[in-house]
């Protein structure tokens, strides 16, 4: 398992830097003008030139880049235009991106797959096709159609009242940065906690009940929380962010149910499941304990696909519920698309820069979580490893 | 050589057939031919609108952009100051009149309902939603399609050499294509979309960086794992021994095993590109061209203005549906096509 994950990490490095190439390039040529462009009206020549040579500009492309990645491995994103750091931008706006995708994500998969295990096992039942239909046109829907119907519901919902509550929280800075990332890091010590307990388990061939684990990963941040008195925070967080954590989920619950449905309706058609049938095991059983187990691993591997794409869905919705500015309905979000978005009005590259690198790396991480997920359910790849 | 005229004809004969078995099993699949039923409507609608705009309808008052049709007018008492520089106040009344001073009574345009003149109403700034529909309909549609085939294209070519070539092309593109894929294609295109304000890109040039970057990445991905496995089938060998060169191999019997996973790929990579072209003009970039987002940038504007329920809910519904069900029905073809290749004997 070791060996397997050490791979995987070296292989995604190499994998990051082309990345970072690719991105660093293609900011430069898709973006037109630089961060001084904006002041072209009001600084004369000279004073433009040196404000280029002040934020180096001026300096050749391959200079750039070679100094934009030798201050890469040191952990430096460098500086934005108006001359705060890059990875404080992002510290500041990463937990609310990062939130609104682990919750709607925890939602999401779940409630997908069984649905589509469901449908999948049934595939040629009309509320079958029916089913399929109806998670593409959660996929497909338009985020800010979406956004828009949930801020109107709400709204119609809590009489005005909501979206007036929520502006509250926000105006009144109850939005705590700490404690969201936090959160972030008691979620991550729960979810790394069961997972080594649950591998532990299986080294001695045995599982972890899911009577236990569940409510455990469910509650037990919670329980932190209170007791370290940050209950009423973590509930403001929660509260602000419900609104896009339920848009993200009802967009990526369609996509979730598509995979999940495909693998299963192929995997019903193997021998074993005859076999298992022959033998007189339940319907329910043979669904849900020979072919669930064996559709989930072709499941999280065409998950990892979709990552990017419920990532820029996040992302849209994010803009979705600030727009437009100076709406009388507009919530902001703080998160990752504020800061992409307001840099790039300003031509500020190297926060945008900064941000595509973000979005990456996130993308990369759930890779590697669904990667390391799916070694530790394969038998054959955790055995592999184990007799190299 | 008459042999080989024999061979080749045996086998475009079994071609067809298997062609024919593939679209036998095609419509069985319900949400496959709701895709192809779908896409048919918006086929027509995409034709219609150069056809009606040359024969019936005014371009004064049909065009999807600049058109207006003054049928509903609200007149409004301006009982605030009104600041142009701040636009604070009635706003609604500003735009309809900037040099209104309290008191004043000013005409504004208000979304109208269905009529003759106009099947499906008018939008808050007076223009004809059934326009504005079925031009929407014929930019995504040419969006769609340059997306598609470069997609497709792109990602048969650089699956087709990594896995004939091997070794280190097929590492160095499989890299490339990994990088690729963690920076999401729809996202990119907004950006490029949105930065780009003085010369916005048109829907065909939209479709062709699309269709690169997708079909480079995560596309090419997919489809090269089918490459890699199909070179090392035992007819690869055969066509060696029979003395085959590397360009007739890889067209002759590499490609036509790829193209149904890239016919895939590409459908479903659409999918993510209506959206983002969608949402681009949403957010009142992209001028040149016209999209189904901007009937939901003014749908959405308006109640703004006026509150939260005076939305003109005919526009609204019309352009996020016809954005939601044309990049669905893309997405259902893609679940068709899979169901019809994806059968035992294709498997094989």
């Amino acid at each position: 398992m070791t060996r397997f994950l050490a791979g995987r990490v070296l292989a995604g490095l190499i994998t990051l830097v082309i990345f970072v190439t690719i991105l660093f390039f293609l900011a430069e040529v898709i973006i037109p003008g630089d961060y001084a462009t904006q002041f072209a009206l009001g600084l004369d020549g000279a004073q433009l030139a040196e404000l280029r040579a002040r934020l180096g500009l001026d300096q050749p492309l391959l200079d750039r880049y070679f100094a934009y990645m030798s201050g890469l491995v040191r952990g430096d994103l460098g500086d934005s235009g108006s001359g705060a750091s890059v990875s404080d931008t992002l510290k500041a706006v990463l937990p609310w991106t990062l939130l609104i995708f682990v919750y709607a994500l925890a939602v999401a998969f779940p409630v997908g797959y069984w649905l589509g295990k469901v449908a999948g096992w049934k595939s040629g039942a009309r509320g079958s096709a029916g089913l399929t239909i109806g998670s593409v046109g959660l996929y497909t829907i338009f985020p800010p159609l979406l956004v828009f119907l949930l801020v109107i519901f709400v709204s119609g919902l809590t009489d005005n009242q909501g979206m007036s509550a929520l502006r509250t929280i926000f105006n009144q800075g109850r939005l705590s940065q700490d404690t969201a990332w936090f959160m972030l890091w008691t979620l991550g010590a729960f979810a790394l906690g069961i997972g080594i307990a649950a591998l532990v388990r299986s080294r001695h061939d045995r599982t972890l009940p899911r009577l236990v684990w569940v409510p455990l990963l469910i509650a037990g941040p919670f329980i932190v929380w209170a007791a370290l008195g940050m209950g009423g925070e973590v509930a403001d967080i929660l509260a602000y962010l419900a609104l896009p954590i339920v848009a993200v989920m009802i967009l990526a619950v369609g996509e979730v149910v598509l995979v999940s449905k495909s693998t299963t309706a192929e995997a019903a058609h193997e021998d074993f499941v005859f076999t298992a049938r022959a033998k007189g095991v339940r319907d329910k059983d043979v669904r849900d304990h020979h072919v669930g187990r064996y559709a989930l691993l072709p499941t999280l591997s065409k998950l990892m696909v979709s990552v990017p794409f419920i990532l820029v869905g996040l992302m849209i919705i994010e803009i979705s519920f600030a727009w437009p500015k100076d709406g009388a309905f507009g919530m902001t979000v703080p998160g990752m698309s504020s800061a992409l978005f307001t840099s790039l009005e300003n031509r500020d590259t190297t926060v945008v820069v900064g941000g595509l690198l973000a979005v990456g790396l996130i993308v990369f991480g759930t890779r590697l979580l669904l990667d390391v997920l799916q070694a530790a359910l394969d038998p054959r790849i955790r055995v592999g490893s184990r007799s190299h | 050589m008459s042999i080989e005229i024999t061979a080749s004809a045996d086998s475009r004969g079994a071609r067809h057939k298997a062609r024919g078995a593939v679209w036998g099993r095609f419509r069985t699949s319900v949400p496959g031919m709701t895709g192809v039923v779908l896409l048919s409507i918006f086929a027509v609608m995409a034709v219609a609108y150069p056809i009606l705009t040359r024969t019936v309808w005014d371009p004064k008052i049909y065009d999807p952009e600049t058109g207006i049709d003054m049928v509903a007018v609200e007149k409004l008492y301006v009982d605030e100051v009104i600041d142009p520089a701040t636009e604070v106040g009635r706003v609604d009344a500003f735009l309809a009149d900037p040099f209104a001073k309290p008191g004043d009574i000013v005409e504004v345009i208000t979304p109208a309902a269905t009529s003759l003149r106009h099947p499906l109403g008018t939008d808050p700034w007076g223009r004809d939603v059934l326009a504005m529909l079925l031009a929407g309909a014929s930019s995504a549609f040419v969006m769609a399609i340059f997306a598609a085939i470069t997609t497709a294209v792109v990602s048969i070519t650089v699956a087709a050499i990594a896995a004939y070539r091997g070794g280190w092309i097929d590492n160095m593109l499989s890299n490339f294509s990994g990088a690729l894929l963690l920076l999401p294609v729809p996202l990119l295109m907004i950006i490029l979309g949105t930065s780009t304000i003085q010369e916005s890109i048109g829907p065909a040039q939209f479709g062709f960086i699309y269709g690169l970057l997708a079909g480079a990445g995560a596309a090419a991905i997919v489809v090269r794992t089918q490459a890699v496995s199909t070179m090392r089938r035992p007819f690869i060998d055969a066509a060696r021994a029979t003395g085959a060169g590397g360009s007739r191999i890889v067209i002759r019997h590499l490609v036509p095993h790829l193209i149904p996973l890239a016919a895939v790929a590409m459908l479903i990579g659409v999918t993510g590109a209506i959206v983002a072209d969608a949402f681009v003009s949403f957010l009142a970039y992209g001028e040149n061209r016209f999209s189904w987002g901007v009937m939901l940038n003014s749908a959405i504007r308006f109640p703004s203005l006026r509150g939260l329920f005076d939305t003109p809910w005919h526009v609204l519904i019309v352009g996020g549906v016809a954005i939601s069900l044309l990049a669905a029905s893309f997405y259902l073809v893609a679940i068709g096509l899979h169901t019809a290749f994806d059968t035992p004997k294709f498997k094989r």
